[in-house]
Parts: C-alpha cells; sequence; structure tokens
C-alpha cells in the first residue's frame, strides 16, 4: 500500500491555567498601621 | 498771606468808622463830623458824608454815613456804609478822652478785589524802610456794640467770596478788649464750585503784654456747604478754642490750639463711591503751636487723631497722622501710625498702618513725597481664608511723574519673605512690579503651602524641597500680566493622582487667564509613586491655554524605557487618555520588584500602557507586552515542595517552571492603578523536564495590587490558590508521559 | 495693636474637623475619607474636608506602599476602622448607603 505522508499537525500543547488572588493576609498589619495613625494624628480623624 | 490782610482790613474799617464817631466828641457834632472827614480824607480813607445828625437822649446820633463812592449800581465798589451811628458817653468817660458806647445799625461794608477803594492806604503793604510797627488793636471807646454787619469781599464782577453777616459787640476796647461775633461767615471761589458757610458764635478775649498782643478765641463753628468732591453736611456747632499770637514788634503771628478740635463730618465725592469721613480731631502737638509764623519762621504742626473713613469700598479708622513744616516750601514731614481699615467689597483689613513720608514742596504745582516707610499688615478675612496675614513694608517716592516703591512682604511667622520694587506711572495708568520670592523650604510638620495659601491644603500636602520664584507683574491698559519664573530643587508633594517628589527644574509660566507656559519646560521628576516607584524621570512639556501638550517624557524602568507618546492632553474635566510605551522591560529586573525574587528570568518584552486620567484616579486601560525568546526559572522552596505533590498540575507547573524555554510571552494589565488590577501573564514554551520539551502553554491570571503582581510567586504553588486548574490534553500526555498512569 | 478679630465665618477655617463633625456638618465614608452630609457646603467647610482628605490620601499611600497592599485596601480597612470608633451620634456612610447617624 502506498504510505501516505500526513503532515501530523503539532502536538497540542500542554496548557496549564493558573487563577491567583492576592489575597491581603497584609490585611492585620495594614489595620495596626492605621490604628497607629489614629493615635499619632488625632487630628485628621 | 492773603488772610492776614482781610483781617486787618476788617479790623481797621471798623476802626475808620468808630474814629469817625470819637471826631464828633472831641469839636461838637457839626464841626466833629467835618474834622473827622477831614481827618479821614487827609489819611487817603475818604470821602465821607453823613446824612444827618442829631442829639438825642445824651448821645449824638449819625445816619445815614457813606466812606467812599455810593455804589452807581452797575460796577460794584469799594466802601463803607452805616445805617445809623449812636455815640454815648458819660462824663468820666469825658474827661478820660473816651467814649462810653458806640452803637452802629446796619453797617454794609463792601471791598472789591483789586479796587481798594477808600481802603487803598490801609493795605499798601508797609514798605520796608518805613515798617510802623504795627497798631494795637485798641480804640478809645468802653463798649461798642455793630448790629446787622454785611461786610464781603467781593472779586471784580462783584460776587462775594468772602461774607460775614451777623453782629459784633467789643468791651473794655480800651484796655483789654473783650469782642463777641456772632453770625454767618460764608465763603465761595469765583468759579462757584465751593460754596460753603460757617454760622459763627465766637468771643475773644485780646491782652498786651510784653511786646506780644494775645487775642483768646474760643465759641461754637457750624461749617455746612461743599466744593468739588467734597461737602460738609450741617451738625451739631463744633467748640473752637484757640489763642493767636500777635508780636507788636515784628507782626509774627502765632496760633496755638488750646484743647482738640473736633472737626465736622466731611464727605469725599471720589469718583463713583462716596466716603464719609467722622470723628476726626485736630489735635496740638504737645506745647507747639498749631501755626508758627513768627520770627520768618513758618511751620505748621498738628495731629489728625481719631478719624473714622466709612464708604462702601473702605471702612475702619484712619490712622492718626501727625504732620510738621513748612506747608508752602516744605518740607512737611507726616509720620501715620495705627490705622485699622477694613475693604469690605476686596475681603482684606488693613491694620497697623503706619507711614513716614516727607513731601518737598507742598506748594509745588507736583510736590514730591519721599516715603521713608510705608507699612502695614494686610488680613484676609474672606470666609474660607484666601491667604495668611502678610506684613508689607515699603519705601520710596511718590510725585506726579511716577511712583517708585521698594520694601518686603512677610508673613506674621517670619517663614516667608518676598522683596518687592514697583513702579507706576500714574500719568500712563501704567506700571509693573517685581516680586522677588528667594528659596523656601518647605517640611512635613513644618511649613506647609496650607500654611500660606490654605486653599493649597486641598491641592498638594507633605510638600518637601525648595522653591522659589520671581514674578514680574504688569498692569495698566488690559488686564493684570503676570510672568512667572518658578524653580524647583528637589521639590516633592502628594497630590490627588500622585505622590512625587526629586522635582528639579525652571518653569517659566506667563498668565492669567489664561496660565500658559512661554515654551517648552523640562522637569526632572525624581519619583512617582505610581503604584510601582517610576524613578528618574525626565518631562518636557507646554501648557496651552487648553491642553497640558506633553512633547517627552521618560522614565528608565527595568532595564528598558517607559515613554509617553507626545500628546495633547486637554485640561478640562473628564478622562484624558495618554499612551505609555514600554520598551525593552526586562523580565529579571521586572520580577526585582518582588519581595523575594525566586524568578530569574531573561528575556525582553515591550508594549503599550493606555493610561487613563480619570476623575476616579489613574487607571490602566488593558496595556499589552510582548515578548520573544527567552529562559524562566523558578528556584524556591515552595517550587520544589509542590513538584512531586499531588496536586498534578502544580507538580507538572513546579517541573516546567524549573527551566522553562519561552517561545513567546504576553502579558496584559488592566485596573486602577492604586487599586486592584488584574494581570494575564500566558506563556508559551516547553521544558526539557516535561515530556522531553513537550510544548506548554501556561496561563497566569493574577488580582492584586500593581506592586505584588510579580511577587505571585509565593502563591502559585498554594493549593488554595483559588481557582487553580489546568487541562490537560489527556491523549498527548498519556502518549508522551513518562509519568506513571 | 490687635489685628482685627477674624469674623466667625473665618474661625470655621480653623475649626477643627470634630467640630464640623459635631455640627452635623462633616461625616466619616466606608472608603476611609469624610464627607459633606447637607448638599450645599459652605466654602470654609469643603476646604477643611479636601484638606484632610488629601493628608489622609497621603497617610493611606505611606501604608500602602510599606505593606504592598493596595491604596484602596488601605482606604477600605480605615474607613471600617474609623467608622467602627465614631461615637454614636456621628454621620457616617457605609458601603452602598447614604447618610445614616450612627446609633
Amino acid at each position: 500500500c502506498q504510505p501516505t505522508v500526513r503532515v501530523e499537525a503539532p502536538e497540542k500543547p500542554i496548557v496549564i491555567n493558573v487563577n491567583v488572588k492576592i489575597e491581603h493576609e497584609v490585611r492585620v498589619r495594614v489595620e495596626k498601621d492605621i490604628e497607629d495613625l489614629l493615635a499619632e494624628e488625632p487630628e485628621l480623624f | 498771606m492773603a488772610g492776614r490782610r482781610r483781617t486787618i482790613i476788617l479790623a481797621a474799617s471798623i476802626a475808620a468808622v468808630t474814629a469817625l464817631g470819637l471826631g464828633v466828641w472831641r469839636y461838637g457834632p457839626g464841626l466833629a463830623v467835618d474834622l473827622a472827614a477831614d481827618a479821614l480824607t487827609r489819611r487817603g480813607l475818604g470821602p465821607v458824608a453823613v446824612g444827618a445828625r442829631h442829639f438825642a437822649d445824651g448821645a449824638l446820633v449819625l445816619s445815614d454815613v457813606t466812606l467812599g463812592q455810593p455804589a452807581d449800581g452797575a460796577s460794584p465798589a469799594s466802601g463803607a456804609h452805616a445805617r445809623q451811628m449812636t455815640f454815648a458817653f458819660t462824663l468820666d468817660a469825658l474827661l478820660d478822652g473816651r467814649l462810653a458806647d458806640l452803637r452802629i445799625d446796619g453797617l454794609t461794608l463792601r471791598l472789591v478785589d483789586g479796587q481798594p477803594g477808600p481802603f487803598a492806604p490801609l493795605l499798601q503793604p508797609a514798605s520796608a524802610a518805613e515798617e510802623t510797627a504795627p497798631a494795637p488793636l485798641t480804640l478809645p471807646v468802653d463798649g461798642a456794640t455793630i448790629d446787622d454787619v454785611d461786610a464781603a469781599w467781593l472779586a471784580a464782577d462783584g460776587t462775594p467770596l468772602l461774607r460775614f453777616q451777623g453782629s459784633a459787640g467789643a468791651d473794655r476796647l480800651s484796655s483789654d478788649p473783650d469782642i463777641t461775633l456772632t453770625g454767618r461767615l460764608a465763603w465761595s471761589t469765583a468759579d462757584g464750585a465751593t460754596d460753603a458757610a460757617a454760622d459763627l458764635a465766637l468771643s475773644a478775649r485780646l491782652s498786651r503784654a510784653d511786646g506780644r498782643e494775645r487775642i483768646e478765641l474760643g465759641g461754637d463753628v457750624a461749617p455746612a456747604g461743599g466744593g468739588p468732591g467734597w461737602h460738609v453736611d450741617r451738625d451739631r456747632p463744633v467748640p473752637v478754642a484757640f489763642t493767636l499770637t500777635r508780636s507788636l514788634i515784628d507782626g509774627g503771628v502765632r496760633i496755638d490750639l488750646a484743647d482738640c478740635l473736633n472737626l465736622p463730618t466731611l464727605t469725599l465725592d471720589a469718583e463713583e463711591t462716596t466716603l464719609r469721613l467722622t470723628e476726626g480731631r485736630l489735635c496740638p502737638v504737645e506745647g507747639q503751636p498749631l501755626l508758627d509764623l513768627t520770627d520768618g519762621a513758618r511751620s505748621v504742626q498738628g495731629v489728625l487723631a481719631g478719624a473714622r473713613i466709612d464708604g462702601d469700598a473702605v471702612t475702619g479708622r484712619l490712622p492718626t497722622v501727625t504732620l510738621a513744616g513748612d506747608p508752602l516750601n516744605g518740607p512737611l514731614q507726616m509720620t501715620a501710625s495705627d490705622g485699622d481699615l477694613r475693604l469690605p467689597s476686596a475681603d482684606l483689613a488693613i491694620s497697623g498702618l503706619a507711614v513716614e513720608a516727607g513731601i518737598e514742596a507742598p506748594d509745588a504745582p507736583e510736590p514730591v513725597v519721599t516715603i521713608g516707610r510705608l507699612s502695614a499688615r494686610l488680613t484676609d478675612i474672606a470666609s474660607p481664608l484666601r491667604f495668611a496675614p502678610l506684613d508689607i513694608a515699603l519705601s520710596g517716592r511718590a510725585a506726579a511723574q511716577g511712583i517708585e516703591l521698594a520694601g518686603d512682604v512677610r508673613d506674621p511667622q517670619r517663614r516667608v519673605r518676598a522683596d518687592i520694587t514697583l513702579s507706576h506711572d500714574p500719568a500712563a495708568g501704567r506700571g509693573t512690579a517685581l516680586v522677588r520670592l528667594p528659596a523656601i523650604t518647605w517640611a512635613r510638620e513644618r511649613l506647609q503651602p496650607a500654611d500660606l495659601v490654605p486653599a493649597a491644603g486641598g491641592i498638594v500636602t507633605g510638600v518637601t524641597g525648595q522653591t522659589a520664584a520671581t514674578a514680574t507683574i504688569r498692569w495698566g491698559g488690559g488686564p493684570l500680566r503676570l510672568r512667572l519664573v518658578a524653580s524647583l530643587a528637589n521639590a516633592g508633594f502628594t497630590a490627588e493622582a500622585a505622590t512625587v517628589s526629586g522635582l528639579t527644574g525652571q518653569m517659566v509660566l506667563t498668565g492669567p487667564d489664561p496660565w500658559v507656559t512661554d515654551g517648552p519646560q523640562t522637569l526632572e521628576i525624581g519619583r512617582i509613586e505610581a503604584g510601582l516607584p517610576l524613578t528618574d524621570g525626565r518631562m518636557t512639556a507646554i501648557l496651552t491655554p487648553t491642553t497640558f501638550d506633553v512633547v517627552n517624557a521618560e522614565w528608565p524602568f527595568a532595564g528598558g524605557r517607559l515613554s509617553v507618546e507626545p500628546v495633547r492632553v486637554p485640561l478640562s474635566a473628564g478622562d484624558r487618555r495618554v499612551i505609555l510605551r514600554a520598551e525593552n522591560l526586562e523580565l529579571g529586573l521586572l520580577a526585582a520588584f518582588a519581595d523575594e525574587p525566586a524568578l530569574n528570568a531573561d528575556g525582553r518584552i515591550s508594549g503599550f500602557v493606555p493610561v487613563v486620567l480619570g476623575e476616579e484616579g489613574i487607571r490602566i486601560d488593558h496595556a499589552e507586552f510582548t515578548g520573544q525568546a527567552g529562559r524562566l526559572s523558578w528556584a524556591s522552596d515552595t517550587a520544589e515542595a509542590a513538584a512531586g505533590s499531588a496536586s498534578e498540575g502544580a507538580d507538572l507547573l513546579a517541573r516546567a517552571l524549573e527551566d522553562f524555554r519561552m517561545r513567546h510571552l504576553r502579558l496584559t494589565l488592566d485596573g486602577p492603578l492604586e487599586g486592584e488590577l488584574t494581570a494575564g501573564l500566558s506563556l508559551a514554551g516547553s521544558s526539557p523536564a516535561v515530556y522531553d520539551g513537550y510544548p506548554m502553554e501556561i496561563n497566569l491570571d493574577v488580582r492584586g495590587p500593581l506592586a505584588q503582581l510579580l511577587s505571585v510567586e509565593g502563591r502559585l504553588f498554594d493549593s488554595g490558590a483559588e481557582g487553580f486548574g489546568q487541562s490537560l490534553v489527556k491523549e498527548q500526555s498519556r502518549m508522551k508521559s513518562r509519568s506513571p498512569e | 495693636v490687635p489685628p482685627l478679630a477674624l469674623p466667625r465665618a473665618a474661625m470655621a477655617q480653623e475649626a477643627g474637623l470634630d467640630a464640623l463633625k459635631a455640627q452635623g456638618l462633616v461625616g466619616e465614608r466606608f472608603d476611609g475619607y469624610v464627607g459633606a452630609v447637607k448638599s450645599q457646603t459652605d466654602a470654609a467647610t469643603q476646604q477643611v474636608i479636601d484638606r484632610i482628605n488629601l493628608q489622609r490620601k497621603d497617610r493611606y499611600r505611606a501604608i500602602a506602599a510599606k505593606r504592598g497592599a493596595s491604596l484602596s485596601a488601605v482606604e477600605r480597612i480605615a474607613g471600617a476602622q474609623v467608622i467602627e470608633r465614631a461615637p454614636s451620634g456621628t454621620w457616617v456612610m457605609p458601603e452602598g448607603s447614604g447618610w445614616v447617624q450612627k446609633p
């Protein structure tokens, strides 16, 4: 039989999707900073 | 001194008529009259005509007595006329050669300017040679009363310039006379522009001592009337008390005010506004005469105190003004202090107004005023406050042809000073001022623009660094024109849109409305806190009336360059777009923004960052970067932990990223600069460690603050990472996968 | 000579934030900033609001940069804290709501 040459489509790539939401584990530190700010500059609040 | 001659005329004319009466006493009525008439005419004071004469109850009565030509109707002539004169005498008065009482009814007296008529000899200024000692104002009569006096000094055309109507009385005329004068003194200018009068109720006591004659005068004066630009309304009479001293040696006169003189209310009509001056008091300078014309001197010294000024343009207390010097030839020194004025329409208050000035030749057509010191505190009383109080101190010269002033303006706490030189040409109504603000150092917790201009507090805060400026102001012939040269040295501030520091350079602006730059201006921008710090920037821009044209703006960034495409940003409100171009940003340096750079990479990306300057702040509107070949490797303990971990995705990703050969990279970025942004990173390439370099595609979507987007690695392999998922094309991976099923 | 006494209106300029809050002119918002409670606000009060808010933004931005958080996150955290500490009677604007007086 006549071998047929088929141009193979390039392999399909492996796809990795990553969704990341940068959580605010800094939240606690920010809250502390806000407390300090309220204490240091009461005239602003 | 015209005034002095006029008083002499009035006194002399009364004396002349009275002398007539005396003549009668000595030589019997008829004889006396003729003799007196001759005596007067010999002195050139004639002709004298007496209508009728008769004796009545011990007194000689003359009626219809005329001195000088009777007016022939057409042109006015100098002269005097008495309706009736009554000479009463007592025995002892006779023995003393005096009359007891003289009474004149209906005395009309006219002196026409320039035609002295019968009074000519009285008016000849005594030539220096036969300067006789001034005669004392005493007459050999005990008492005299003159009722219905009408004495006037007329202009050539007959209009009365100075006119007194009323009555006069005198006692002890031969010793120390006591005179009273009541009536109305009116004066007006020939052109009729000024027409004022004063009701007088005065009494004067004459006394003579050591070669001087003193007239102590007191009583009430009630002025009314007005002239060009001023008038005085009839008001309660003003008490007057002063002493006139006349030297009997050289005739020098001196006036001393016994006490302050309450000035009547004066109303000034200036252009469209009227000003009322009230409660003014003219006071003597301690122990000094108000007017001193003795032995060749000529000086005035007086204090105008406590005057209030009220008008819609200005209201308040005028400064106390002290005047001293020669009012004619000068110099006339003027000092003023403690003025407190309020300019309601301008919402300004002027306090502590102080002036020291000298007027060189007050009487000259164009007097020159040298201003030793002009200082005041200018306080803004608008709400809200527009600027902090300013202490102004100027000195210079003011004359008709030009006003030059120089000095400085400071804030009360002496933190800021501006030097001013000002010149104004009153005739052309034009002038310029140069204001130079030497370097001001701003610092947090210390001097801030809001301390000087409160409204600035809503625009910039946390201002640091140094600024200096010079402003050239031109006025006259059109609106005010300003040219401002501002230089910044390492200046910084926080504004709504961004916090900027390290601003250095010079800007030249002209304005106002509109403010525009004088051509392109270049500023170094040390640092902008824009989510990510942009440092070492430089911008060249032009401010046009309606747009802010960025000619060039660029920052070195992550090994490459960020630059703004030339753009005309409209000044009007609303969203404004600017396209930022990113060229050759090195991935490795970008990664360096992360806190602990586990990623090292080489390869470069370029792209465009559309930035929207909106009401809500700065927003990145779908930025896109692309890059070609490059290598990524993530070496961190969390990455190792993830490799081989249960989660197939994490394991695959970790092993791929150990050494990922990238063929193509695409990065998108969108969201508020200082808020939550979404970044999309898609990498196409392969890793030798994964299926012998089987092609892979890694799509990374990250949400978070800009500065944290790149320190994502810590969370990349976090199994808790929300939405961590991967789609594997099962069959390919099975075919290639060496991993156990 | 003491300068002219400043009229009451200009006094508002110096009036601190507390006075304006006590008069119900100004309230605290969820986003960490103060806002005018009444629709028409006199210029002096508006100027105090603008000045206070810019100074707060300056401090919030510094915290965001120091902690690597986003400014908007810092603003919200501040807003929550300030409203929670506000004495009762203070006008507050929780997210998605109008001005209400804190019970």
